[in-house]
């Protein structure tokens, strides 16, 4: 991946599609755990490749790239989620932000969704892209004992929620799918 | 513990990816592969060039001429102006007689195609060339760049009024060969961005940015050419050539320094400024700072703000930040002429992380 990097910081045009192309699965996911909708994650991903494409010349270590494009990612989905809630704010906070309808025929989303996005978020980041704690905190910027804490955390609500019980709370059931 | 396995293992799987999301992914790499392709915007902190680097074939003693002018009063041929335009500014009032377009040059009569520098601009900070490439049988050839090919959209070339197809479909329908034509100029800086124009008469025209690192006053600058018909790697079927040619640099220069008087975003990023100089010309600004990073932060930058809040407008040639021998660094910022303030406010910010560090508040010396 490093030299791809090297040849997109260069401008090449190629070797940044292939990058993006390579990390899509990173990118969808991200973006679907803060935002938990399709629409919104495409409008996430949109703008992290146009941000990225236009920022990657200051990268000076082509092996954070994978690091800095998420940070970018969760930047752009927290900026359409507070467009969102502004307008929640307004009084449609459930309409306003609804969620995609089907999600549950895929597994992954499901498990996604009955996670707190804390949770989700780190435990992706660590089991499918493949961070290290160290990385994970750096992205979140938060310790890497919290990021310790929330894994651990993370997979006894994984657990719970696996083997048929609701492990949740209700504060924050907009983003959260939990059969009451 | 089986349950948890079971969790992970979803976890790590693939998902399919919604259409929406592919389609807006693949609209974006497409738009970004067409214009990156012909126009680099060398915005922000490293190198780039857009071409290789083409070697010069020895040149051929020759005298300077003056190239008239005329032809600039009968048709209107893209320039500086356009350029500026193509990014949504305007060349600076008060840099306007900065630019010219009666350039001293070595004049050569290539073998397939002619090449001269049709404009210049030129301040102490940053360097604008306009070069022409002119097929001596126009009516055979359609000029493309090195980095283009029959497939890519003719929206690569850059020609006015035409959208449509790619480039092998667009030659064919003129009934010309594919010509490529490549230029590069010797500056001395590691940046280099390029533009590519064709215009109606078949004319190519290349738009050269970049940091003026000389700094001097008069500079006899060398134009390297290659020429060869697409899809030829011989290197013995590829013209070389090169010319010279003058540029001045008429720019009045102001240097100020400026000195922190609020330094808590600089304690809060464990940086501490050493200098802050700010080099104005009509054209543009360079901002110098020199610091020490105590924590080391890899994306550390220094973004000057404007009246808004927001970072002032990069200049063609963004900037770059450099380690100096003492271990300190430096960082150099090019923007566009704004009216600065006697007091002004940075931001600290690492890009890696989005982290903003806090502000810090610098005020002009006398």
């Amino acid at each position: 991946m490093e030299q791809l990097v090297k040849k997109a910081i260069k401008g090449d045009g190629e070797a940044f599609a292939t990058l993006i192309q390579n990390n899509m699965q990173s990118l969808y996911k991200t973006a679907w755990i803060y935002l938990k909708n399709d629409a919104d994650a495409a409008d996430a991903v949109q703008d992290t490749i146009l941000t990225c494409f236009e920022k990657i010349h200051t990268l000076q270590k082509p092996k954070y790239f994978k690091t800095w494009m998420i940070r970018i990612l969760i930047n752009k989905s927290t900026d359409i989620l507070r467009k969102k809630l502004n307008v929640a704010d307004d009084g449609n906070i459930m309409e306003s932000y609804s969620m995609e309808p089907q999600y549950e025929q895929c597994e992954w989303k499901l498990l996604m969704n009955a996670l707190e996005e804390k949770y989700s978020v780190v435990l992706n980041l660590y089991y499918y892209d493949e961070l290290s704690v160290k990385e994970i905190s750096k992205l979140l910027g938060v310790k890497q004992n919290t990021v310790l804490t929330r894994l651990r955390r993370g997979r006894q609500l994984l657990r719970k929620e696996l083997e048929g019980g609701c492990a949740f709370n209700n504060e924050k059931l907009v983003y959260r799918h939990c059969d009451e | 513990m089986k349950q948890l396995e079971e969790g992970i293992t979803k976890i790590s799987q693939e998902v399919e990816i919604p259409e929406i999301v592919m389609r807006k992914a693949t609209e974006t790499l497409t738009m970004i592969k067409e214009n990156d392709d012909m126009k680099v915007k060398s915005k922000d902190m490293n190198k780039k060039h857009t071409y290789r680097t083409v070697k010069a074939a020895s040149i051929a003693a020759a005298a300077f001429l003056v190239v008239g002018t005329t032809a600039f009063a009968s048709t209107k041929l893209f320039g500086l102006d356009d350029y500026f335009a193509s990014w949504g500014t305007e060349i600076p009032e008060e840099a306007k007689n900065l630019a010219q377009n009666n350039v001293p040059q070595e004049e050569k009569k290539g073998e397939k195609v002619d090449f001269r520098v049709r404009e210049y601009l030129c301040d102490s900070n940053q360097m604008y060339f306009v070069i022409e490439a002119k097929a001596i049988e126009a009516d055979k050839y359609l000029l493309i760049p090195q980095d283009c090919s029959p497939k890519d959209s003719v929206q690569n070339l850059n020609i006015e009024g035409v959208t449509e197809g790619t480039i092998g479909e667009y030659a064919k329908k003129q009934g010309k060969e594919l010509l490529v034509v490549c230029t590069d100029v010797n500056t001395g800086a590691g940046s280099v961005s390029i533009d590519f124009h064709l215009e109606k008469d078949g004319t190519g025209v290349f738009i050269y940015t970049t940091e003026n690192v000389q700094k001097k006053k008069k500079a006899t600058l060398t134009c390297d050419t290659v020429v060869y018909p697409y899809g030829i790697n011989d290197d013995s079927q590829m013209l070389r050539d090169s010319f010279n040619f003058e540029v001045e640099n008429k720019s009045n220069e102001n240097i100020y320094a400026y000195k922190v008087t609020d330094a808590e975003g600089a304690d809060a990023a464990g940086i501490q400024i050493k200098d802050i100089q700010i080099l104005e010309t009509e054209l543009s600004q360079r901002v110098e700072i020199i610091y020490k990073n105590n924590k080391k932060h890899e994306g550390l930058v220094l973004q000057v703000l404007g009246k808004n809040g927001e970072e002032l407008s990069f200049g063609a040639e963004g900037g770059y930040t450099e380690t100096l021998e003492d271990g300190t660094e430096q960082q150099i910022r090019n923007y566009e002429k704004t009216k600065l303030s006697k007091t002004l406010k940075i931001r600290i910010k690492d890009v890696y992380t989005g982290e903003v560090f806090g502000t810090i508040t610098i005020e002009r010396q006398k």
